[in-house]
């Protein structure tokens, strides 16, 4: 009766009389699915870590401010529309202030977001290669997911 | 001794090696059939750059709802001033969660990824377990052998040793007992007044003797 499991890339025949042989082929097919299967992931994996490949701490601080930045411009927007509902019209002294203010507050932000990028890349490094999580992981909505 | 079939090997498996082998053999099918498929799919979607994305945007969602539960209409104050500070306080704290969040999916991604390296890392120790398998278990029977051998001519050493040493030891003492009579405590162990100084530390005083 053929076996089943024959058509897969690796198999092995359990009844090969010769036991050597079959010890052979269980090596040769562990190796095989290895390095056809997990190899790449692990390569993939190691240039995730920054030294190795800069574009990843690049890219994370770039999202990271471009996320900061765009939060103060949302809440920008809401001030505008609240104080419209309250028929609030800031004074041109007011508005110059405002965004003074605004601009202060986002740049603080962005460069704080930047900061906590860098950081994070570092433990994300760490944590490829040695298998350790940083501290941050549930900060955050990471435990609502 | 020949392994037979094994180019020239030298040890011959037992039936319980072969037996275990071709277990082994099953097993690996086995994982082939059912197991791999799985890892294979879990492995596209921890990987695909979308998931990622989906999650990050997830994530970014669900922070953004928790803290636009803090915009009401309430906290609009008539000073424009006053509305600004508490909204800044919150782009403040959004910031930060997003920033976190981003990490947070970031570090998820790293860790699943690092799971199935861990499957990878498991059957690449499995296959070098593997090298030698038969190999290492013929070789440790034979050692057990060997060693069983060993013991066991130790063991024979060792009685007729001990009988040996054990009967000079008996014909000794009864020469000595023949010739003298017994030795006094002084004489076995020295006089009580022997001022004994230790001679690597003189200043401990003399010892006296102790004969229990």
């Amino acid at each position: 009766m053929p076996d089943s499991t024959m058509n897969y890339p690796y198999y092995v025949n359990p009844k090969d009389p010769s036991i050597y042989r079959v010890v052979e082929q269980l090596l040769r097919a562990q190796f095989a699915d290895w390095q056809s299967f997990f190899k790449p992931i692990e390569l993939q994996a190691m240039q995730q870590i920054s030294f190795e490949n800069p574009k990843v701490l690049t890219e994370a601080v770039q999202e990271a401010e471009t996320t900061a930045a765009g939060t103060f411009d949302a809440m920008g927007g809401i001030m505008e529309r609240q104080n419209r509902s309250l028929g609030v019209v800031p004074t041109e002294q007011q508005a110059q202030t405002s965004k003074r203010l605004i601009d202060l507050e986002k740049a603080l932000a962005v460069a704080g977001a930047a900061n906590t990028a860098r950081q994070n890349v570092r433990a994300q490094d760490e944590q490829i290669l040695f298998g350790t999580s940083p501290a941050n992981i549930n900060i955050g909505g990471m435990k609502t997911v | 001794m020949s392994g037979g079939g094994g180019g020239g090997s030298t040890f011959t498996p037992t039936p319980g090696q072969r037996e275990e082998t071709k277990i082994n053999a099953q097993l690996w099918n086995y994982y082939q059939q059912y197991y791999r498929p799985l890892i294979q799919k879990y492995s596209e979607k921890v990987i695909s750059p979308e998931t990622e994305a989906a999650e990050k945007r997830d994530v970014a969602g669900k922070i953004n709802a928790e803290i636009m539960r803090n915009v009401t209409p309430g906290m609009a104050s008539v000073n424009p001033v006053e509305t600004e500070k508490r909204l800044l306080g919150l782009a403040g704290a959004e910031s930060k969660a997003q920033v976190a969040g981003q990490a947070g999916v970031r570090s998820r991604k790293i860790g699943e990824t690092q799971n199935i390296i861990n499957i990878g890392q498991g059957q690449e120790a499995q296959a070098q377990a593997g090298i030698s398998a038969l190999a290492s278990q013929s070789i440790a029977a034979v050692e057990a052998e060997q060693e069983r051998q060993m013991r066991e001519s130790a063991a024979k050493q060792n009685m007729w040793g001990s009988l040996i040493g054990t009967g000079a030891g008996i014909g000794m003492g009864l020469l000595l007992k023949e010739g003298q009579p017994e030795p006094t405590p002084e004489q076995k162990y020295g006089s009580f007044r022997t001022i004994n100084i230790d001679p690597n530390n003189p200043f401990s005083g003399p010892v006296t003797p102790y004969y229990g």
